[in-house]
């Protein structure tokens, strides 16, 4: 009896020991702090072409046909803008190119489409279509941060046009790209 | 009987107010143990700066629009003091930032490096010999080459849940 209350009594002395042991343990006051980056946020600009002020960034967008009737070795104009629009804080200017246009009929006189002559050029300070210079290929022009450019089309029937061509639609499809010029870096 | 009684105990009475009367030797000396004063840990994480290498310094980061071909750098003093002579810390960036870039997007984003005066970068323990002034810095990158389309617009990488931590180290008992 006397050997069992010793064993109980080293029992809870060990209990009390590694008890006291723990607590020193989870006692450690070691010091910390800190301090916010206050780095914010990096937020990458928005950019859209926008076509005769309509946004066009991807897909098609139907432009103003020309007026006028298309007549043999008379051509007619047409006339779009290009808007470079962003919020980009410091220098985004692109260079827009105009891709060679795609003629298709239609309806079902594809005629027209097998004569029709359709070229671009960017248009002259006058932005007379008229008088323009049809000769560079492909049209193409520097456009600013939140600036436009205007691009010329003209629509041409050779002299010896058929007259079958009469009253047969087509229509034209002008590929624009607008790529960035890498911004000139101060270092 | 009575009266015997009584001058018994005028007696004892007299004994204890002798009590007050003894003159007894004393000595008063200082320890001399001193002031114990507690040392110091502490960070200061002062005003960082953005700056753009098309633009220069940026003057709220959050309300700037960065495109392809800028690359934008943070610094930040950062200041540690450490006082104790048994005093010993270790200086961490800690947290993560919110990312909506993905990786065809020709973003890449610098982990944020702390550097000493030298210019080397913090890693071992700090001690009030070697605390100081520190430089916090990162950079985020947008390739003009990677990047296609309008691959990332509008999208942002948060920087805000970064901290600087500094944690006491446990001093070694003799």
């Amino acid at each position: 009896m006397r050997f069992k209350t010793m064993l109980q009594t080293t029992a809870v002395l060990g209990l009390a020991v590694v008890a006291g042991l723990l607590g020193v343990t989870g006692t450690w006051a070691l010091w910390s702090t800190s301090a916010s980056a206050g780095a914010g946020t990096v937020q990458a600009a928005d950019f859209q072409l926008e076509l005769d002020g309509k946004a066009a960034s991807s897909g098609t967008i139907a432009l103003t046909p020309p007026g006028g009737q298309l007549m043999p070795d008379q051509p007619i104009y047409s006339s779009f803008s290009v808007t470079n629009s962003t919020n980009a804080s410091g220098d985004f200017r692109v260079q827009v190119t105009l891709g060679t246009p795609v003629v298709r009929p239609v309806g079902g006189n594809a005629a027209l489409a097998d004569h029709l002559v359709v070229e671009t050029t960017a248009a002259p300070a006058s932005e007379s279509c008229g008088t323009a210079d049809y000769g560079n290929k492909p049209a193409t022009a520097a456009v600013d941060k939140n600036r436009s450019a205007r691009f010329c089309v003209r629509f041409t029937l050779p002299a010896d046009a058929p007259p079958e061509l009469s009253d047969a639609s087509a229509t034209a499809d002008i590929p624009v790209t607008a790529t960035q010029i890498p911004p000139t870096s101060q270092q | 009987m009575t009266k015997g009684a009584i001058v018994s105990g005028l007696g004892v009475a007299l004994l204890l107010g002798g009590g007050g009367t003894l003159a007894v030797w004393n000595a008063d000396q200082a320890s001399n143990a001193g002031a114990i004063t507690a040392g110091d840990l502490n960070l200061t994480a002062h005003k960082g700066v953005w700056t753009s290498n098309v633009t220069g310094q940026i003057g709220d980061v959050n309300d700037y629009r960065v495109v392809p071909g800028e690359t934008l750098t943070y610094e930040q003093p950062v200041t540690v003091a450490l006082v104790g002579d048994g005093m010993k810390a270790k200086l961490s960036v800690t947290g993560s930032a919110a990312n909506e870039f993905v990786a065809t997007d020709g973003v890449t984003v610098s982990d944020v490096n702390l550097t000493n005066k030298d210019g080397v970068s913090v890693s071992d323990e700090l001690t009030p010999a070697v605390d100081g002034a520190f430089t916090a810095s990162t950079t985020f990158a947008f390739s003009a080459t990677d990047s296609h389309g309008r691959a990332g617009v509008t999208k942002s990488y948060d920087l805000s849940e970064i901290h600087y931590f500094l944690e006491q180290i446990a001093p070694t008992t003799n």
